[in-house]
């Protein structure tokens, strides 16, 4: 290295630094971007589930069908109808049995009639949420250490791209079509430069979560070890509540729940999203409401709490809230930006989007690594390791998204009493990003591409007719009851196949566009420019 | 959605745009400057201050920066593809999401 200019250096880190992990980045952001709508990615992937409308009754409804489903529970938890998820999902535990956040029995209600409702076997979207930061298949921990290296390369690759192209706050809104590498450099630059902020804030804010993982000897010290109780300071987390002494338990009639909710709605403008009740049907049964989303970062997860007595209805406390320190409330205010779960639609649409304009830009990237050696290859004759970027370049920027897309197809076309039909989803993802694979490396590099794309659009655009011709469908549910989450999937499908399609369409060969618009010298994905 | 604070974005970015000699030309070509740019800039850099306003009178401070910078970046790239694509459009739309401002905030009203 010695002999090159501080930007020379820059450009080298950026350039290898970002090919090496560039492929991975790519996958972490997509499914970041996707894991954004997780909830909503679940539900969509219940299409039984789709009908489902919340009900102001709800509440009420749902206790009554715990009431005949689970009348000797110990506990039972009642996550309401909310703005992401139509449907109320209920958690029983019975007695004796241990309190954990996925133990119990668990049903679906339908929002409205409080029925159990139909659910295949599916990973939903937490399969795209645990890929984002744990991959699959290995090791939880080595891969967490995998993609925390990887954002600390991202984290890299920003600064010493900012620095590399440090003209891009000069030509700040520029981007010049058609001209080839010139094209795909102000589509890097303009796609970096646009989301900087959200790039930044995301990197550094994935780090930040990772850390505590990576990095634990600092809390460990500090906590003799206990790394539990550090996060149960950090996160305010209450110890899963020890069931009640069986000794004087006499059986009681539960209160009505409806005023208890219209109570807390009263003082919660975002509503009330959960209602545990513990030792349901006993003189000792106790109402606790929980809030729909906190209102600031700075208190991730503190939502208000209510407590009611279960028999007479009486307030018994509501516990004032602490206010946190400013270490806990810079980590909060970093963790919730980058989980979101704080969000309303609009915030997490923006989110979407910048993780969108992520992939984009590292893609863009990769693509113009190839760009940019193409004259060369063209003069000296192809190499193995140009064809191997320009393949995993093919099969990772398109083949990731028809994973997904076989992903969800699978989802719909498994037969729902299958034997283990969650894991055969995720194995058509897996299926499907080899034989992108496999084909990308037999076909011509622009073939490919083509192929992929249409392949893409294909499958994107089909599945919400699929879904229109099996009958009902999530664009049926959104017009004849007005429920959106589902159909808002749907649109996102056919605006990714919309992309998929204009990117076949900018592929064409150039004698067909030179019919349309004045020749231009393209040299893009080998001869293309967006 | 805060329509004010991403036209007030959009507007901020667009002056921000026509104080850079690039971004003018695309626009009005080879026609003098009316406005000096390091006015057009200060100007911009005012508006995109404003911007954060509504977001945070709406969200708090926290989520109203988090939220304000997503439109930040939805503005960027409107003006992106309008200076690339339709420059003869950006200074009509200067003008529509300037006046949209007021208007948006009479029918609106300010009370959220």
């Amino acid at each position: 290295m010695n002999g090159l200019g501080f930007r020379q250096a820059n450009s080298w880190l950026h350039t290898w630094s970002g090919l090496l992990l560039g492929w991975l980045l790519y996958a972490v952001f997509v499914t970041g971007a996707l894991s954004f709508f997780r909830d909503e990615i679940s539900f969509w992937m219940q299409p039984a589930q789709h009908a489902s409308v919340a009900h102001a009754e709800a509440p009420q409804r749902a206790v009554d069908t715990m009431q005949a489903m689970a009348p000797d529970a110990s506990l039972w938890s009642i996550t309401l109808p909310g703005p992401r998820n139509p449907t109320t999902q209920v958690r029983w535990f019975e007695q004796g049995e241990r309190r954990s956040k996925f133990g119990g029995q668990s049903a679906v209600l339908d929002g409205t009639t409080a029925q159990p409702l139909q659910e295949r076997a599916s990973r939903g979207g937490d399969f795209l949420y645990r890929f984002h930061f744990e991959l699959y298949g290995m090791p939880r921990i080595l891969a967490r250490w995998i993609v925390g290296i990887a954002t600390m390369m991202m984290l890299v690759a920003i600064i010493s791209g900012v620095i590399t192209h440090k003209k891009i706050f000069v030509d700040f809104f520029t981007f010049r079509p058609r001209k080839g590498q010139r094209s795909w450099m102000d589509v890097h630059n303009a796609l970096a430069v646009l989301a900087l902020p959200f790039h930044f804030m995301i990197t550094y804010s994935g780090l930040l979560l990772l850390m505590f993982m990576l990095m634990p000897w600092g809390v460990d010290s500090a906590y003799g070890g206990d790394r539990q109780a550090f996060f149960s300071e950090r996160g305010n987390r209450t110890a899963a509540s020890a069931p009640a002494p069986a000794a004087d338990k006499t059986p009681a009639a539960l209160t009505a729940i409806g005023p208890l909710v219209r109570q807390a709605q009263a003082k919660w403008p975002n509503g009330v999203e959960q209602i545990t009740v513990t030792d349901p049907g006993t003189n000792l049964a106790t109402v606790e409401l929980r809030e729909r989303g906190a209102g600031s970062l700075l208190d991730r997860g503190r939502s208000g709490r209510m407590l009611f007595d279960g028999a007479s209805g009486a307030l018994l406390e509501s516990p004032e809230q602490a206010r946190p320190d400013a270490f806990s409330a810079i980590y909060n205010v970093f963790s919730s930006l980058h989980l979101l779960r704080f969000a309303d639609t609009w915030l997490r649409w923006l989110f979407f989007i910048g993780g969108v304009l992520g992939s984009a830009m590292v893609a863009s990237g990769m693509v113009l690594w190839v760009v940019k050696r193409l004259p060369q290859r063209r003069k000296q004759g192809s190499h193995l390791g140009h064809r191997l970027v320009e393949s995993l370049n093919v099969a990772s920027i398109a083949g990731l998204p028809i994973a997904i897309a076989a992903y969800f197809w699978a989802n719909r076309l498994l037969p729902v009493p299958m034997q283990a039909r969650a894991d055969w989803e995720i194995n058509a993802f897996f299926i499907a990003w080899l034989a992108c694979l496999a084909h990308a490396c037999f076909r011509p590099h622009r073939k490919a591409w083509k192929e992929q794309l249409g392949a893409l659009a294909l499958l994107l655009a089909l599945l919400p007719l699929h879904d229109l011709l099996r009958g009902g469908g999530s664009l049926l549910a959104a017009v004849s009851h007005g429920s959106w989450v589902a159909a808002g999937m749907d649109f996102a499908l056919l605006a990714f196949a919309a992309l998929s399609a204009a990117g076949v369409y900018f592929l064409r060969p150039a004698q067909a566009k030179a019919g349309k618009r004045a020749p231009a010298p393209a040299e893009g994905i080998e001869g293309v420019s967006p | 959605m805060n329509w004010t604070s991403l036209a007030l974005a959009f507007c901020g970015l667009t002056l921000l745009a026509l104080g850079m000699a690039r971004h003018h030309e695309q626009v009005f070509g080879d026609r003098p400057a009316l406005v000096r740019p390091a006015v057009l800039a200060v100007f911009g850099w005012l508006l995109l201050i404003v911007s954060t306003l509504p977001p945070i009178a709406r969200h708090g401070t926290s989520i109203g920066l988090a939220v304000w910078a997503g439109e930040l970046t939805l503005a960027a790239l409107a003006v992106l593809l309008l200076h690339t694509y339709a420059p003869r459009f950006v200074p009509p739309l200067l003008a529509a999401a300037a006046l949209s401002v007021p208007a948006w905030l009479l029918i609106a009203g300010w009370s959220r």
